[in-house]
């Protein structure tokens, strides 16, 4: 008996390291590498100018002597590192911090975290001695005010929710801007008028992305339509696939999409290659190199901006765990958080320049005739500047419709950010429903 | 050359059989130690924050028994059934829909404390009956496969939580994020310093219910009895659709409770994911069911191992700052090795020189 139990033992333990081994590679995310380059206009002295989007701009010159202990500032991801959005955006902005302030802080993050898990982690994280968490996820919301309430000492900051405390700031850096831009280039693309757009979930963040780029087309092409197909993931490149195909079905020449993968534009190079030109903007992430006939522009984020600000905010005081309450940041072209293109310093696909530089079009506030490229680099400059002289959800003449023909803006006005958080019908251009009851 | 027999084992003692679970528990343990050795990470370090603190530690096993409770009042159901030999994984979706039928009642009736609480179980327990019936109906009538209809349910329980919370629930208040609005107060189970104490009460009730059934009654005796040879059962005249039925509303009643427990203690609220309010426990308690080997009493032991684990992956990912690919190695080693021992418990291996 006992011969047996030993030799049971060693036999167990040969199937289980070598089927464990399977298992653990199997199931560990593909390694990746990205390289990218960047340039971020923050400073990497610790003076630090605290500008209030709207309001006031106050300069508070702080001089640090080095700490004798170095912050410890945790991130806390929905996704593995190794995704091709999101979560590799925000750890693109950790490294970046961490290298920026690297005589200040130490970081650490912790990946793939399931929402409702979040606030067991965030202890963890306080038990070791962590004192600025970042939660990078809308879904981490409530477990990170839980935290905030009952650990007054540690500084939080969630991205992309609305709840704040005193010791638990809001961040976000928004595409709507960006997504305007690429309408006005699918505008003047489009041959058929149709142009499609593979969204994600019916969230507002989401719907106003497919609204703003809608009135870019609107702008430039008056009689196109934007069909919208959902797919109801973050990140799902079959359906993603999918619905591009059946978009491209119904007669549609130019995609956006909202979806962590670069699924869309590689569909778009297929048709591309197959004598079909079908073209694409890119999302999140530098995908330029899946399509290189094809992607015109797209989004990029910048969290190092908005990282880079807050660390430096902290470290210099001008954060404490008092003052948060009121601190959201809601950060655009003009701070630097996005950038327009499908690849860092690219804001068009040189290909297209002259393909758009053929469209002429009346711009709607002079009326001066002139093509899409410069009207794409004038509103990017206008919305660049400190105080942006143009916004896609203003009304200039003409009001913004909504799809049953009511007035969402009237001449003369703006949508105010919380209209732009809570937007929940799709302007008068877009094929398509948003599944609600 | 060497001669390998595989063997049948009979008449294996207990004490056989713990010994050589516990030995391939360690086992499978010391390996990922190992593994995390070869890492470079202190093998102290990792036994110490993998379940020695999540056990030990007040802090931390305050958040292990929030996930031991709910995998163990799963898991005691689902060896009513495993015991009849029917292989159900169909309980992270009645687990879902107990939660929504608790929420359901939650939202409408209006009831004063702790009737409401009793109501609102009462209803999440229905709820997972519901969802548990048809495949129930389908095995007992038809023998249709119940592995594949049980976990086509899960997801059918997936896309009804999706419809609800970006649909009919979805929460004016939350700038249209898929949130539901939080349960009235009248319907949430207090706390006490994060432990939910009256859900662990729930399992210790669960767990003395089960074994009264499995060993005591007669529907426990026809559950072995199918389980172990549905022939004789058969002829000796024992209702397969009986036996089938009622393990399987006992076990679905058992997972819907614990969604419908989780929803008004832990949660709280739906979303913003489908799986927010199971957080794949449903599945987690498959692996503490065979852990226990079927027995309701051992179901305690097993779900306080299962519950420290998840935690203990939360520290491995946290505070050792390793990725998630670590941790589900670890949940395979230590899954593996406890289904390799059912393995040398059943037969033996003999190896001879020629």
């Amino acid at each position: 008996m006992r011969y047996q139990t030993v030799l049971a033992v060693v036999v167990v333990a040969i199937v289980a390291v070598a089927v464990g081994y399977f298992v653990g590679t199997a199931s560990a995310p593909p390694p990746k590498t990205v390289t990218m380059t960047m340039t971020v206009t923050t400073p990497t002295t610790i003076t630090t100018t605290v500008t209030q989007r709207v309001t006031t701009t106050v300069t508070i010159p702080v001089t640090v002597t080095k700490t004798p202990e170095k912050l410890k500032v945790a991130f806390i991801y929905v996704g593995p590192i190794g995704d091709y959005g999101w979560t590799h955006a925000h750890e693109v902005g950790r490294r970046y911090i961490t290298n920026l302030f690297k005589d200040y802080i130490e970081t650490t993050y912790v990946e793939s975290v399931e929402e409702p898990k979040v606030y067991d982690v965030i202890k963890k994280l306080i038990g070791e001695g962590y004192k600025l968490i970042f939660t990078t996820s809308f879904g981490f919301m409530d477990g990170t005010l839980k935290a905030a309430q009952e650990f007054p000492n540690v500084i939080f900051f969630h991205c992309s929710g609305y709840k704040r405390w005193d010791n638990m700031g809001t961040y976000f850096a928004d595409l709507y801007q960006l997504y305007y831009l690429n309408g006005l280039m699918a505008g003047a693309l489009t041959k058929s008028g149709k142009v499609g757009y593979v969204a994600a979930h019916p969230i507002p963040e989401v719907i106003r992305h497919i609204n703003a780029f809608a009135l870019g087309v609107k702008e430039v092409n008056p009689n196109a339509k934007v069909y919208v197909r959902w797919i109801h993931a973050w990140y799902d490149p079959a359906k993603a696939r999918s619905a591009a195909e059946s978009l491209i079905a119904e007669g549609v020449d130019v995609l956006a999409f909202t979806e962590d993968s670069p699924t869309v534009i590689e569909v778009a190079q297929e048709y591309y290659k197959r004598g079909m030109p079908v073209y694409a903007f890119a999302h999140y992430s530098p995908m330029l190199k899946f399509g290189p006939d094809v992607v015109v522009s797209g989004q990029l984020v910048h969290w190092e901006v908005i990282y880079a600000d807050i660390v430096a905010k902290v470290l210099t005081g001008v954060y404490n765990t008092t003052n948060l309450r009121n601190v959201d940041y809601w950060w655009l072209l003009s701070e630097g958080a996005v950038e327009l293109g499908a690849d860092y310093g690219v804001p068009i696909n040189p290909k297209f320049i002259p393909m758009l530089k053929e469209v002429k079009v009346k711009e709607k506030i002079t009326g001066v005739e002139m093509n899409v490229y410069d009207l794409v680099m004038l509103r990017l400059k206008q919305m660049s500047e400190p105080r942006p002289t143009f916004d896609p959800f203003c009304a200039v003449k003409e009001p913004i419709l909504t799809q049953d023909g009511k007035v969402l803006v009237r001449p003369g006005e703006c949508l105010s950010h919380d209209d732009l958080w809570n937007m929940m019908v799709f302007v008068d251009n877009v094929v398509g429903s948003i599944p609600v009851s | 050359m060497f001669r390998v027999k595989v063997l049948r084992r009979y008449d294996v003692s207990s004490r056989f059989k713990l010994i050589t679970y516990l030995t391939s528990f360690i086992v499978g343990i010391a390996f990922f130690v190992l593994f995390e050795a070869l890492l470079g990470t202190n093998p102290y370090e990792v036994v110490d924050r993998l379940f020695i603190r999540p056990l030990t530690s007040y802090d931390d096993f305050r958040v292990s028994i929030r996930y031991t409770v709910p995998i163990g009042i799963i898991a005691s159901g689902l060896l009513l059934v495993y015991r009849a030999g029917i292989y159900s994984i169909g309980a992270e979706g009645q687990m879902a829909v107990g939660a929504v039928f608790a929420a359901w009642a939650a939202y409408t009736l209006s009831l004063g404390s702790p009737t409401s609480v009793l109501v609102a179980l009462s209803i999440g327990m229905l709820g997972g009956i519901i969802w548990g019936l048809l495949p129930a109906i389908l095995k007992a009538l038809l023998n249709v496969n119940e592995v594949l209809t049980t976990l086509m349910m899960n997801f059918i329980a997936y896309s009804l939580v999706d419809y609800l919370i970006y649909g009919p629930w979805r929460s004016p208040k939350s700038y249209g994020f898929p949130l539901t609005e939080p349960i009235p107060t009248a319907f949430t189970i207090p706390t006490y310093e994060g432990i939910p104490v009256i859900n662990f009460l729930v399992l210790l009730t669960v767990v003395l219910f089960t074994y009264v059934v499995a060993r005591m009654s007669k529907l426990g005796f026809q559950i072995r009895a199918y389980g172990l040879n549905p022939s004789a059962a058969y002829a000796s005249g024992m209702s397969f659709f009986k036996v089938v039925l009622l393990s399987f509303i006992i076990s679905s009643a058992l997972a819907g409770l614990a969604g419908a427990l989780q929803l008004l203690s832990i949660h709280q609220r739906l979303g913003p994911k489908s799986w927010s309010v199971t957080e794949g426990l449903g599945y987690t308690a498959i692996v503490a069911a065979w852990i226990s080997r079927l027995e309701p009493l051992a179901v305690v032991p097993a779900s306080l191992l299962m519950g420290a684990l998840v935690n203990g992956g939360l520290a491995i990912k946290a505070v050792l700052g390793q990725s998630e690919g670590v941790v589900n190695l670890m949940n395979g080693m230590i899954l593996l090795s406890i289904v390799a021992a059912e393995f040398f418990i059943n037969y033996r291996l003999v190896v001879r020189l020629r």
